[in-house]
């Protein structure tokens, strides 16, 4: 044995949770964006409990199908808030395929 | 009657068949379901026992002693850590010859914290004055206990008893037992009725009186009665056959009289030992097993009867001694063979989940050896998780090396994804949101509960500062020293304690009262689901009038406690409640909480999908609807006034709120009414500037 464990059970790094859960692969229902509806409103993101929504730096006169936030599929639970709290409806849970 | 049971089922079925009269017990895992079997069948009717909630295990055996000295049969159950925390009744309820009997589903003690089997909570308890009975099986852990309350109220013993299972691997696993009648089981044990300890106004006694030089008489006598508890064993043991047709002794010696080597153990890996022993006696080679079925009293006399002329013996159990080269049940085991020519041996299967296959390499290495050794067993070393948990970065640090580590930035959060948590978890979007005006210099503490668990599992963190997980009842305190040691230090940080409402309104309240008193400077950020979830759902102070929980399955019959009046009976704290529909009042009153430079106190209220059963895409509304129907009140208190940050134009009726949670469904119309008077009254309170 060379090495052992750091005394105490520290750990001495950051973060290193992201690295071996997934929690995507929990999901059974995906969110997903409509974006000819979605005006950036940023509501979602504020209330992704797992903070997978970013809003995108999309300016005011691009198309209006423009992406205008981005899930992490990585880690989204599938939780549905985000649909459930968007005041345009931009947002549908669907079922995941298997 | 033959039924099929876990091992924390079983532990129901004992106590109840015992007759059990008071129960209280605070929940810990795994031995969370005995309690709840027992909630279920006083619910059911099938059980005239009275459950108290306590606030913790040392409150929940307190209870028990208090109740035993007032004449009433008395059972608790826990492990681990919520063990350790009833030190100090453990020896006040022996010291006043109370007969409770606890079931224990053992576990180690952190820390670290584990969830599996694991004896040093009940060995390290050998001097308690304590019966110790190890359990097999499921059938033994129910014969046990009814043995436990007979013996244990013997007037020649007096002493309370343990019947000890394993964590998981017993309590978690299913069996065919034969459940015995309760008529009968009445026949071996009458009602308790003491004699040495009563409450009785027309008879009155003071018990437990401080003693001077009579103090060894007392003790003297503690230990005679363990001694004397031997016969009554035996005796109780016997009587048990003859009514049940089951056997059981203090010790059980397996094919031992002719043996060459013999194997020792207690628990679960008995029966594995047994099977093996036929299988290697098949072999040719002369092999006995010892199983240790009563540790205290220990019985030295069967033990040195047993192995004495065996060349070679074998101690396989699970509670190190760290300073002895034994484990504890070893060094007994050596004691009593103190002339013998044996080589006692001795193997550490602590954590370990035994099957017959490592008996197998356990016996063939030990056949193999002249010598006599002590170890650990199979100790396999992941060297990917020491990798992943910054062992190299550990190593550079020891050696002098400038180690650069990767620091966040405000705003960016101090937890990273990944997190264990349900979807659709707001307690974790509260913390996530809240900590999100923290940047480096933030320090935070933390206990058990969802947060805990959810965000931290060697070698994995999702924390992104300094973060340090001390034990469930003490945040307050821990947080206090930390707090002190960076002022000496020069370290100028934030310091929060994040904690769930069952560490801050129950087990932990002492220390966060006192750290409250004292003024440190620290953020105190409650995330408060309403009931204790890491465990399974039981009720907490805060867990609202009428919410079903696992220990109050038709609706938690009292108020919820106002940890804010406590918290501000303190002095200067500022007092915050927020909520996650709320986001930019709760970073408003995070900032300011960061901006103070005094205590301050966030509570904010957490829906719960499993916990409030509901649609975890509804969590959001249902906040909402707390503050909108008044049910959660967001205000911050200053200078002795209160200031309502939010108040609704028109305020929802409550029922909206309620009937969006499944735990509140079986409200009837009357209990509605009830709660949104209370309701009414609260607000008023509040909005009148009063807490
Ligand atoms: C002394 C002690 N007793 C019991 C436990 C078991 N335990 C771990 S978490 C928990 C409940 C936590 O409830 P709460 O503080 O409300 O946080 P939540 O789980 O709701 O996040 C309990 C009882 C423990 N860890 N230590
Ligand atoms: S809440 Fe709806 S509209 Fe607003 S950013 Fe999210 S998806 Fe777009
Ligand atoms: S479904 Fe839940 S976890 Fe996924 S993005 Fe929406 S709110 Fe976040
Ligand atoms: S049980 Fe409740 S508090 Fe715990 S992680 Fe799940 S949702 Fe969060």
């Amino acid at each position: 044995m060379d090495k052992v464990f750091i005394r105490g059970a520290s750990v001495h790094a950051t973060g290193t949770i992201a690295l071996v859960y997934k929690t995507g692969t929990w999901r059974v229902h995906d969110p997903v964006v409509d974006n000819s509806k979605c005006i950036g409103c940023k509501i979602c993101s504020q209330y992704c409990p797992d903070d997978c929504i970013v809003r995108l730096d999309v300016d005011k006169s691009a198309p209006a199908d423009t992406p205008r936030i981005e899930i992490d599929m990585e880690y989204c639970k599938g939780c549905g808030i985000c649909a459930h709290e968007c005041p345009k409806g931009a947002i549908q849970m669907v079922v995941c395929e298997a | 009657m033959e039924m099929f049971l876990s091992g924390n089922q079983c532990i129901a079925h004992g106590a109840k068949l015992a007759r059990v009269e008071v129960i209280s017990a605070y929940p810990i895992t795994p031995a969370t379901p005995a309690s709840e079997e027992l909630y279920e069948m006083v619910t059911r009717g099938e059980l005239d026992a009275e459950i108290v909630n306590a606030e913790s295990e040392l409150g929940a055996m307190g209870i028990c002693a208090g109740a035993a000295a007032g004449g009433c049969r008395t059972f608790s159950c826990t492990c681990s850590q919520g063990f350790a925390l009833m030190r100090e009744m453990l020896w006040a309820a022996s010291g006043m010859a109370l007969p409770v009997v606890l079931a224990l589903t053992s576990r180690e003690i952190g820390i670290p914290q584990g969830l599996l089997s694991d004896h040093s909570d009940a060995l390290s308890e050998r001097d308690a004055s304590y019966l110790q009975f190890f359990a097999e099986d499921g059938q033994e852990i129910i014969d046990s206990l009814i043995m436990a309350y007979k013996i244990s109220e013997d007037g020649k013993v007096l002493l309370p008893s343990l019947v000890i299972s394993e964590g998981h691997r017993m309590s978690h696993s299913f069996e065919t037992v034969d459940v015995p009648e309760q008529e009968q089981v009445d026949k071996l044990l009458p009602k308790y009725n003491p004699k040495h300890v009563l409450v009785d106004p027309n008879y009155p006694i003071t018990g437990g009186t401080p003693v001077m030089s009579q103090y060894p008489w007392f003790k003297m006598q503690q230990c005679q009665a363990m001694q004397d508890a031997k016969q009554v064993i035996k005796d109780v043991c016997k009587e048990y056959a003859e009514i049940f047709g089951r056997h059981y002794d203090l010790v059980e010696a397996y094919k031992t009289e002719d043996a060459d080597v013999i194997m020792v153990s207690l628990g679960s890996t008995v029966g594995i030992i047994r099977e093996k022993v036929d299988e290697y006696r098949e072999k040719g080679i002369k092999v006995g097993l010892l199983k240790l079925r009563v540790f205290r009293p220990f019985p030295e006399d069967e033990v040195r009867e047993a192995l004495f002329n065996a060349k070679k013996v074998l101690v396989i159990e699970r509670a190190p001694s760290p300073g002895s080269l034994y484990g504890i049940a070893c060094i007994e085991v050596k004691a009593a063979l103190q002339k013998s020519q044996a080589a006692i041996s001795n193997i550490i299967v602590s954590g370990k989940d035994i099957d017959g296959e490592d008996i197998d390499e356990i016996f063939e290495s030990w056949m193999s050896r002249e010598d006599e050794f002590a170890e650990w067993y199979k100790m396999q070393y992941d060297e990917r998780a020491a990798t992943m948990s910054g062992y190299d970065t550990y190593q550079k640090l020891l050696n002098g090396e400038k180690v650069e580590r990767e620091l966040i930035e405000e705003g960016e959060g101090c937890l990273s994804k990944g997190c264990a948590s349900c979807a659709g978890c707001l307690s974790f979007g509260a913390i996530r949101k809240f900590l999100s005006v923290f940047g480096k210099d933030t320090v935070a503490v933390l206990n058990g509960g969802c947060l805990g668990t959810c965000a931290t599992l060697f070698p994995l963190t999702a924390w992104k500062i300094p973060s340090f997980f001390y034990t469930y009842s003490n945040a307050g305190a821990t947080i206090s020293g930390m707090e002190v040691a960076m002022k000496l230090k020069g370290i100028d940080a934030h310091l929060i304690e994040v904690a769930g409402d069952g560490a801050i309104f129950d087990i932990g309240l002492q220390t966060f009262s006192a750290a409250l008193e004292r003024g440190h400077r620290i953020i105190y950020l409650c995330y408060d689901n309403q009931a204790y979830m890491n465990t399974g759902i039981q009720s907490s102070g805060s867990t609202p009038y009428g919410a079903r929980t696992k220990t109050a399955p038709k609706g938690k019959p009292i108020r919820v406690k106002n940890i804010a009046q406590i918290a501000a009976a303190h002095g200067d704290v500022y007092i915050a409640t927020a909520s996650p529909a709320y986001p930019d009042d709760l970073l408003k009153k995070a900032k300011k909480a960061k901006s103070l430079n005094k205590p301050s106190f966030i509570h904010v209220i957490c829906p719960c999908p499993p916990g409030w059963e509901y649609d975890p895409a509804l969590g959001v509304e249902i906040a909402r609807l707390g503050v909108e129907t008044g049910a959660v009140v967001l205000y911050e208190y200053e200078n002795g006034e209160v200031t309502v940050n939010k108040v609704p134009k028109k305020r929802k009726p409550v029922e909206e709120y309620l009937m969006k949670q499944g735990r509140f469904s079986h409200l009837t119309k009357a209990q509605i009414s009830q709660i949104q008077e209370e309701v009414d009254r609260e607000f008023a309170r509040l909005i009148s500037g009063r807490l």
